[in-house]
């Protein structure tokens, strides 16, 4: 328990260091802004650091100053039930009785308008309402358009925490009105560094974990506590290579298998996409790293931004309800074909 | 906990609490109303954790004091349903199962830890003052229908409350129509101006239907809430924040034409144009005209919806000034006629596109402005 948010002050967040010492100061100094944007790739920390931000807002004003974390209104607040402080993401609730949103795949726009309603109303118990967008990538255009209202004439007593992916993506009016905070993946060492201190793993287990989540802490923590996120990772690595060199049999075989899980387990699918996307960055990377050493090249440089872009561009037409079966073929079809050997780059 | 308290009482103070339960939420515990026995009485209390929360105390015989939480709708229907006898409630140590009994019925329900029932806001003493409960509830009703109801304009989905040293205005508009209300008090209180959520004022409404005492309304020093204090019940609310539009200059103060009538003539006349009207945008057409020598003055309400047909009423009126023809929309016309507990009541109007005026004869308290729908003639 403390009063202060000084430098000593321990969110207990890992790697977020520049951005909590950014709030700390203005939490300090008493200059809040009305709207923050956090933005940084899936599972880097923003989530963490919106709701470890409202506890220590909500805790300082119902404890005369004092930062209490293990406060109930902490614990509420962890659990998502704290009447002021509102978390607003796909599926959520909103005022329209006809509307339950199970089945969406957006931020709709009646989400948003209630947001506005609640936004006017004093808050509940603590000193403000703060609303937690996550994220601001699932917003539908018009509740986009809808947030930006509110964003324009912010009423008193009201924060905005906005969580984004990609920052190119999202409105630029939106970014124009908040106080834009980048969440940054961790290097590798230090990942590596805090997997060890904290989990006592062994050093290749921890190498791994660092280099599958690239840095961010929240997806090192989903792969230890469930060791079906790992095996993905793995699994998928394992066809990709598989598949660069593979027939249009083998690759239209793979296809299939990945668009019959779409109905069932839509996020794994775009997990595995995803991995597909990353693992090609990763070929980037290496490739941009070994400039004049033949040896250590797997790929040429235009095969590498084909692929990244086809997965790129199938990962959107997944986004947009594109038949997935026909989406993943064409991206299949599309994939450079090319002999690979391992060298040795991907779990270095 | 153990107490017992009767049927009727339960029953009542359930179906109270239970307005302030929200329809969805993403709180769970809000589904739920606290039960707290201590001397003699059981508050019961339940809260949106948004706009209201509600509060209403049933006398009860305590054998040992406690609280629980239980889910609303099933303890309410439960209760509503039983013989009017006296209910046996019992909580067992630090269990969560409440076991409920009434004439020869058992039953068991599963409530919550009171501790994560979110806390009814304390309204601390800041300033207050007393009213009566049937000239409140005359305001709240006489305003509560005119504020908007889509969110577009946040601060007009609330009754702005202006507080001066001898009376307290209530005021509500949609845009399109503007209601306003005001109350003599004769009490030393501050100046402040307020938006409470027209909801809150409609379930207020509710809950003074029975009581005929005084009123204590109190808000607290951080001007974020209001408490009604009704005796038995209390409504806090959260107020919306924001400063509600410079309505006064939305009054007309001169008219052209000044058209008394009687209120249930026209209420009636209403009514019938508005069948006809509900197929032709629910216009209602006013057309009034002046005595001539003995003959008195006439409104004439009609309605007609194309290719579907049309009807023509016809009311005495004392028509003052120029002959006058105007339309409004008919539901706007009768929620404002609705609320009049006057026989009498007059509409001031200058042309076809400009504001009617509708008040009570002789009585000064209410104002009713609505806009005029435009139309060919």
């Amino acid at each position: 328990m403390t009063n202060i948010v000084d430098d000593d002050f321990d969110w207990h967040l890992e790697g977020l260091d520049l951005a909590t010492n950014i709030l700390s100061r203005a939490i300090n100094h008493r200059s809040l802004g009305h709207a923050y944007l956090f933005h940084g790739p899936k599972s880097v920390g923003k989530y963490s650091l919106a709701k470890r931000f409202a506890q220590i807002l909500v805790t300082q004003d119902l404890y005369d100053g004092v930062i209490n974390l293990d406060s109930p209104e902490a614990m509420a607040i962890e659990r998502g039930e704290f009447p002021d402080v509102e978390i607003i993401s796909i599926g959520g609730i909103c005022d329209d009785s006809k509307d339950d949103g199970v089945r969406s795949t957006r931020i709709r726009i009646c989400q948003i308008r209630r947001l506005q309603r609640l936004a006017v109303i004093a808050p509940f118990q603590a000193a403000r309402r703060i609303f937690i967008i996550d994220t601001v990538d699932d917003l539908q255009i018009e509740a986009s358009h809808a947030l930006l209202k509110l964003l324009e004439e912010p009423p008193p007593n009201v924060l905005l925490l906005l969580l984004v992916q990609d920052i190119d993506a999202i409105l630029p009016t939106i970014k124009s009105r908040c106080q834009i905070l980048p969440i940054n993946p961790m290097p590798k060492s230090k990942l590596i560094e805090i997997l060890e201190r904290r989990f006592e793993a062994d050093k290749i287990n921890a190498a791994q974990v660092a280099t599958f989540s690239r840095g961010c802490f929240g997806r090192a923590m989903d792969m230890l506590n469930d060791p079906s996120v790992m095996m993905l990772q793995e699994s998928v690595r394992s066809d990709i290579e598989g598949l660069l060199d593979a027939g249009i049999n083998q690759r239209m075989d793979y296809a299939q298998s990945l668009a019959g899980n779409w109905r069932q387990e839509r996020e794994s699918v775009l997990a595995t996409i995803r991995i597909w996307l990353e693992w090609w960055s990763d070929q980037l990377y290496f490739f941009s790293r070994s400039e004049n050493d033949e040896s250590s090249v797997n790929f040429k440089v235009e095969d590498i931004l084909t692929a990244l872009q086809v997965i790129d561009q199938t990962y959107e037409h997944l986004m947009l309800n594109v038949n997935p079966q026909l989406a993943i073929e064409v991206m299949m079809l599309e994939m450079p074909s090319v002999s690979f050997t391992n060298k040795g780059n991907v779990h270095g | 906990m153990r107490l017992s308290c009767q049927q009727e009482q339960l029953h009542r103070g359930l179906s109270a609490v239970a307005r302030a339960i929200p329809a969805r939420t993403t709180l769970p515990i809000t589904q739920h109303i606290l039960f707290d026995a201590s001397g003699d009485n059981v508050l019961l209390s339940a809260t949106d954790a948004e706009t209201i929360a509600i509060t209403y105390s049933i006398p009860a015989e305590i054998d040992e004091p406690g609280s629980i939480t239980m889910p609303s709708r099933l303890v309410s229907d439960f209760v509503a349903t039983l013989p009017s006898e006296t209910i046996l409630l019992s909580l067992a140590g630090r269990a969560k199962q409440v076991s409920l009994s009434c004439a020869r019925n058992t039953a068991s329900i599963g409530g919550l830890d009171p501790e994560d029932f979110p806390p009814i806001p304390p309204v601390d003493n800041a300033a207050s003052l007393t009213l009566d409960s049937d000239r409140l509830r005359k305001a709240i009703n006489q305003t509560v229908f005119a504020a908007a109801t889509d969110d577009s304009r946040p601060v007009l989905t609330g009754v702005n409350i202006e507080i001066s040293s001898d009376e307290i205005c209530f005021a509500a508009a949609d845009g399109f129509r503007l209601s306003v209300h005001t109350m003599d008090i004769q009490q030393d209180v501050e100046s402040r101006s307020v938006i409470i959520p027209a909801r809150a004022l409609g379930e207020l409404s509710r809950l003074l239907t029975e009581t005929s005492g005084d009123v204590v309304m109190t808000f607290n020093s951080s001007g974020t809430q209001v408490q009604f204090d009704l005796g038995h019940a209390k409504l806090v609310a959260q107020l919306i924040q924001g400063s509600f539009p410079n309505y006064n200059q939305l009054i007309p103060s001169d008219s052209a034409t000044h058209t008394e009538f009687s209120v249930s003539e026209l209420i009636r006349e209403t009514r019938i144009a508005s069948i006809f009207a509900r197929d032709g945008s629910g216009i209602v057409r006013l057309v009034g005209s002046p005595g001539e020598g003995n003959a008195p003055g006439r409104l004439e309400i009609t309605a007609r919806a194309d290719e579907v047909g049309d009807n023509e009423g016809e009311i005495d009126a004392i028509v003052e000034g120029e002959p006058t023809q105007i339309a409004f929309n008919g539901r706007y016309l009768l929620d404002a006629l609705q609320v009049m507990d006057t026989d009498r009541a007059v509409i001031d109007t200058s042309s076809p596109s400009s504001p009617g005026i509708i008040r009570p004869v002789a009585d000064e308290s209410f104002v009713h402005v609505v806009m005029p729908m435009f139309v060919q003639w």
